[in-house]
C-alpha cells in the first residue's frame, strides 16, 4: 500500500506515506490497494465519460456513480474491500458501456476514436489475487521513479482536491443537485489525472480549476440544503444529554438525518448531533422536530470513547468513521451510502427501523444533565442579514479584524494551535469558524460585540461558501480586494475535503492564508515555496507570533 | 456528555436533583436523591463534591450538605451567588429539578461525628456558612433528647437569611433551639445588630462549660469566633471550624515573582508557574486533569505527586505518612519553590 492523503499518514524524516500492512486511518494494505484500483477504474470511466460528451452522450447515473464511488475512497468512509471492489468493478461495467456508445457515436461520425488512456485500458482481474497482483499499476505513486517529487506532490494535491470535491459533489446529488457542466469539467480533470501528466505547470493550473468546480459545487449543495430545509438561522442547541433513548447521527447527510427524525416522531427516541452534523440545528426544516434534542460529542477523532459512552444507536452518514470495534459499539453503529466497516451494519433504502429497534434495545440516557446552550446556524442568509449591523460596527470601529478558524479536528496535540488562537483573538475581532476544527473551542464563551457574537458558526466544512460570501460582501462594501480585508484564515486540514476548500479558496485569489497543524506528506519543500510565493500560503507557527502578523492589517 | 467521566480515577454516583428552593435573592438550596433512591451515608456537617462542566470546563466544587443523615431519603446543599463564581453562579442560573450532577461520596472531617463534641453545641455562621451547622442541628434535634444547640447566624439583612422559615420553624418548635440571628442591618429590635465581636459574643453565649463549637463562614468571621471563644474560655479542644476558603494557602512570605516551569510528562504538559500561585491553579490552566474540589486542603482530591522539585504547602490533610514519604502534595494548598515535574 501507498497512502498518503491524510494528515495522520507515518511521516518519517525521509519520507511521507503509510506504506505497510495498516494504514494509520485503520485500512488495511488490501482495502488500499483496491481504493487505488477503484480510482484507477474510475479514471478510465471519467476517459469515456468525457469522451462520449464529444457526441452529447451524458449519462446521469454515470455522473453520479463516478464521484459517489471516488468519495468511498476518502479517509475514514470505507474499510470494505469487498464494497471497494462492487464500487471498481461497477465503474468498468459503465466504462465499457460509455466506450461502446463512444466508438458507436464515432463510427457513425466518421470520426477515428481516440486512444484510450493507460487507466481506460486497463482491466479487473477477475478474482482477488490477480486485483491485488495489480495493485502496483494503480498505486496513486505510481511512476515516481519516472518523475521528480514535485511532480508527484503536484499530482497528489489534484488527485485528492479532486476527491474533496467528488464527496460534495455525492453530498450535492443527494439534495439534488447535478449540473452537467461540473460533471464534465469533473470527468475531464479525472480522466487527466489518469494519464499521469508530468507538466508541472498544467498540474498547478489543474489544482486552480480543480479549486474552481468545487466552489460551484459548494454553490449547488448550498443550494441544494437551503432550498430543501431552508435557510440557517441562529439556534440555541444543547450540547448535554436528556434522558431517555437516543440515536446519533453523525457524518454530512441532512438527508439521512430528516428521514431519522420522520422515522422516530412519535417514539419517544431522542436524536441527537454528532459531528459534522451539528449546523443541522440550525436549518429549519430539521429543528423543527422536538426531539431533536441537541448535539452529543465532538469531533471524529474522540468517537471511539464519545461513542462507546453514547447509550443508544449510531448512523455514520458520511465520513469519518474510525474503528468502531476498539469501543465495542460495533453492533449498534450503521453505516450509510458510501460508508462501510467489515461487520457493520449496513443501511440501505430510506428504511431505518433497524436503527429505531437498536436504539430502543439500548439502555438510552437515564439522567437529564443540566443544559448547555450553544449557538450555531450563521450560514450564509444569516451572515448577509448581520452584514449591515457587522459593518455598522466595524465604521464605529468596534470590530477590527475577522478571522475564519476552521478546517477538520484531528488528535495530533499541535492542534490545540487553534483553541489557543481563538483565545488570544483580541476582543475587538469576530471568529467565524466552519467543520469539525471548532470542537476545539466552540463549547468556550467568546462574549459579543454590541450584540453580534464573537464567534459565529457557519457549518460544516463545505459552508467555506458561506464565509466565502461575506468576505465578498464586506470588500464591495469597503469596496477593496478580499486581501485587503482585515480578515485572517487560519485553516486546519486532515483529510482531503479541507484539501479541495483551500483549493477554492486559493484560485478565488485568497492569499496569505495560514495552514495547519502541519503541512501535507505530499507537498514538497519546493511545493510550499511556490504556493508560499504564489498565494503567501503559510504553515501555521506560533500563536503569538502569527497572531501579531494578521493583526497588521487590522481595520 | 460523557455522564460519569470523570478527570481521575475517583468515585462519582449520579445524584438526581429533585427540588429547588429559593431562599433568598441570591442563593437557593437544592435536595438530591441518588439513581436507585437507596440512601446517601454521611456525618453531619461533610461536604459533598459535585463535577460540574461549565463550558468547555469540567470543574469540581464542594458543597456542605445541609440536610440531616436522620432523614436519608434526600440530601440537600444550599448555594450562594458569588461573584465571578463559576459553578455556585452556574448552577444557580441553570439547576433544576431533573437535572443530574455526579457527586463523590460525601467527607470531611468537619462533622460531628469525627469531631470532639458535646450534647451542648454553638453553631456560629454566616452566610452560606450556614449549611453544615444546620445539617447538625437538624441531626441532634432529630437523635438527641438531650442537646441543647444555640444557632448564631450572621448575614447582612433580613433578606439575605438563608433557610430563615427553617431556622424560624425549628426556633418555634424546638425549646431545645436557640436561634440568634446577627444582622448588619436588622428590620427588627428581635435579630442582634452589627458585627460579631466579644461584646456581642459573651451575650450571646450566657456559657461555655460544656459546649463544643462549630463555625463556618468567610476566613475572619471564624477568626473572630475563635478569638472570641478563646477569650471566653471555651475548652478549644471542643472549637471546630469548616476551611472552605479558596485560597486558604499561605501567602505570607512567598516571592510570587519568582517564576518556575512545571512539567507534566505524562501530560505532554508544561506550564510557567511563579511563586504566589497554588500548584492547582496552574495545573487547571494547563489542562490536567486534576480535581480542585474544596480547594482548601480539606478534601484531598487535588493530590498529586511531585517527582522533583520543592514546593511549600500548607495542608496535608488526607495524605498518609507513605504518600507524604513519597512525594504526594495537595495541589491546592502548595506552591513551587523550584522547577516541577508532578505526576497525576
Amino acid at each position: 500500500m501507498f497512502c498518503v492523503q491524510c494528515e495522520h499518514t507515518i511521516t518519517t524524516p525521509t519520507e511521507s506515506g503509510c506504506s505497510y500492512a495498516q494504514g494509520m486511518c485503520g485500512k488495511t494494505a488490501e482495502v488500499s490497494d483496491l481504493q487505488d484500483l477503484l480510482v484507477y477504474a474510475l479514471q478510465g470511466t471519467s476517459f469515456y465519460a468525457e469522451k462520449a460528451r464529444e457526441f452529447g452522450i451524458v449519462d446521469t447515473a454515470i455522473d453520479a456513480f463516478v464521484p459517489q464511488a471516488f468519495f468511498a475512497t476518502l479517509t475514514n468512509v470505507n474499510f470494505e474491500g469487498d464494497r471497494i471492489t462492487g464500487y471498481a468493478r461497477q465503474a468498468q461495467q459503465y466504462r465499457d458501456q460509455l466506450r461502446e456508445q463512444y466508438l458507436a457515436a464515432c463510427l457513425l461520425a466518421g470520426k477515428k476514436p481516440a486512444e484510450p488512456s493507460p487507466a481506460a485500458a486497463f482491466d479487473l482481474a477477475a478474482d482477488a489475487a490477480g486485483l491485488l497482483a495489480q495493485a502496483p499499476i494503480a498505486a496513486v505513486n505510481r511512476g515516481k521513479d519516472q518523475v521528480d517529487a514535485d511532480i508527484m506532490g503536484l499530482r497528489l494535491l489534484c488527485l485528492y482536491g479532486l476527491k474533496g470535491a467528488a464527496a460534495y459533489m455525492e453530498h450535492a446529488r443527494v439534495l439534488g443537485q447535478q449540473d452537467p457542466e461540473v460533471g464534465a469539467e469533473f470527468h475531464r480533470i479525472m480522466a487527466w489525472l489518469g494519464t499521469d501528466p508530468a507538466d508541472l505547470g498544467a498540474l498547478l493550473a489543474c489544482a486552480m480549476e480543480i479549486g474552481q468546480a468545487n466552489y460551484k459545487v459548494m454553490e449547488m449543495l448550498d443550494k441544494g440544503e437551503t432550498d430543501k430545509f431552508g435557510h440557517p438561522q441562529p439556534t440555541q442547541v444543547n450540547v448535554k444529554s436528556v434522558a431517555g433513548k437516543a440515536i446519533l447521527v453523525s457524518g454530512h447527510d441532512l438527508c439521512d438525518l430528516q428521514l431519522i427524525l420522520e422515522q422516530t416522531e412519535g417514539t419517544g427516541i431522542n436524536v441527537y448531533t454528532n459531528g459534522e452534523m451539528l449546523p443541522a440545528h440550525g436549518y429549519p426544516e430539521l429543528n423543527k422536530y422536538q426531539h431533536l434534542v441537541g448535539n452529543y460529542g465532538s469531533a471524529w477523532q474522540n468517537q471511539q470513547k464519545e461513542f462507546a459512552a453514547f447509550p443508544g444507536a449510531i448512523v455514520m452518514t458520511s465520513n469519518c468513521l474510525i474503528d468502531p470495534n476498539v469501543g465495542n459499539y460495533g453492533d449498534r453503529i450503521f453505516t450509510r451510502s458510501i460508508v462501510g466497516w467489515p461487520g457493520v451494519n449496513h443501511i440501505e433504502g430510506d428504511d431505518f427501523s433497524q436503527v429505531i429497534e437498536c436504539a430502543q434495545a439500548q439502555a438510552g440516557f437515564p439522567y437529564e444533565e443540566i443544559p448547555h446552550q450553544i449557538t450555531v446556524g450563521f450560514g450564509r442568509n444569516a451572515l448577509m442579514n448581520a452584514a449591515p449591523a457587522v459593518i455598522d460596527q466595524i465604521k464605529q470601529g468596534n470590530i477590527k479584524h475577522f478571522f475564519l478558524v476552521g478546517g477538520c479536528d484531528g488528535d495530533k496535540a499541535e492542534r490545540s494551535y487553534y483553541e489557543d488562537f481563538t483565545m488570544a483573538a483580541p476582543q475587538d475581532s469576530v471568529i467565524l469558524t466552519l467543520a469539525c476544527g471548532k470542537f476545539r473551542f466552540n463549547k468556550k464563551s467568546f462574549g459579543d460585540i454590541n450584540g453580534i457574537p464573537r464567534l459565529l458558526d457557519i457549518g460544516q466544512c463545505n459552508d467555506s461558501y458561506s464565509a466565502i460570501q461575506l468576505a465578498l460582501a464586506l470588500a464591495k462594501e469597503f469596496d477593496c480586494d478580499i486581501n485587503e480585508l482585515p480578515l485572517s484564515m487560519v485553516l486546519s486540514w486532515f483529510e482531503q475535503k479541507a484539501i479541495v476548500v483551500l483549493l477554492t479558496l486559493l484560485s478565488l485569489g485568497v492569499k496569505n492564508i495560514h495552514v495547519g497543524p502541519t503541512v501535507p506528506g505530499f507537498l514538497t519543500e519546493n511545493l510550499l515555496k511556490v504556493l508560499n510565493q504564489e498565494f503567501g500560503l503559510t504553515p501555521i507557527g506560533g500563536v503569538e507570533e502569527d497572531m501579531a502578523n494578521m493583526l497588521k492589517k487590522s481595520a | 456528555m460523557d455522564q460519569m467521566q470523570s478527570a481521575q480515577a475517583v468515585a462519582f454516583a449520579p445524584l438526581i436533583c429533585t427540588d429547588r428552593i429559593e431562599e433568598t435573592v441570591d442563593a437557593a438550596t437544592f435536595c438530591f436523591r441518588t439513581a436507585d433512591a437507596s440512601p446517601l451515608g454521611y456525618k453531619p456537617g461533610q461536604f459533598i463534591t459535585f463535577q460540574v462542566d461549565v463550558a468547555d470546563e469540567q470543574l469540581h466544587r464542594a458543597y456542605s450538605l445541609s440536610s440531616t443523615p436522620s432523614r436519608p431519603e434526600s440530601i440537600a446543599i444550599t448555594v450562594k451567588r458569588v461573584p465571578g463564581g463559576k459553578v455556585s453562579n452556574h448552577l444557580l442560573d441553570h439547576l433544576r429539578p431533573g437535572h443530574m450532577l455526579p457527586g463523590m461520596a460525601p467527607a470531611g472531617e468537619f462533622n460531628l461525628i469525627d469531631c470532639r463534641a458535646t450534647s451542648k453545641v454553638l453553631l456560629f455562621s454566616a452566610g452560606s456558612g450556614i449549611t453544615p451547622c444546620i445539617s447538625i442541628a437538624r441531626w441532634l434535634l432529630d437523635t438527641d433528647p438531650q442537646a441543647e444547640i444555640h444557632f448564631i447566624y450572621s448575614a447582612r439583612t433580613a433578606a439575605d437569611v438563608i433557610m430563615a422559615d427553617e431556622l424560624a420553624r425549628l426556633d418555634a418548635e424546638h425549646p431545645n433551639f436557640n436561634l440568634e440571628r446577627v444582622l448588619s442591618q436588622p428590620e427588627t429590635s428581635a435579630d442582634h445588630q452589627g458585627r460579631l465581636d466579644q461584646s456581642l459574643f459573651d451575650r450571646l453565649v450566657p456559657e461555655v462549660a460544656g459546649y463544643s463549637l462549630f463555625t463556618c463562614g468567610p476566613a475572619e468571621y471564624m477568626a473572630t469566633v475563635k478569638t472570641c471563644a478563646q477569650a471566653r474560655g471555651l475548652d478549644m479542644d471542643y472549637f471546630h471550624q469548616e476551611s472552605f476558603a479558596p485560597g486558604a494557602a499561605n501567602d505570607e512570605g512567598v516571592d510570587s515573582g519568582v517564576s518556575y516551569q512545571l512539567q507534566a510528562p505524562k501530560f505532554g504538559k508544561a506550564a510557567s508557574i511563579n511563586g504566589g500561585q497554588s500548584l492547582l491553579e496552574v495545573m487547571e490552566g494547563a489542562g490536567l486533569p486534576v480535581i480542585g474540589a474544596c480547594r482548601s486542603g480539606v478534601c484531598g482530591s487535588c493530590k498529586c505527586q511531585v517527582l522533583a522539585g520543592e514546593v511549600d504547602s500548607s495542608s496535608q490533610a488526607t495524605l498518609t505518612d507513605a504518600e507524604i514519604a513519597a512525594g504526594y502534595v495537595l495541589a491546592c494548598s502548595s506552591k513551587a519553590r523550584s522547577d516541577l515535574v508532578v505526576e497525576l
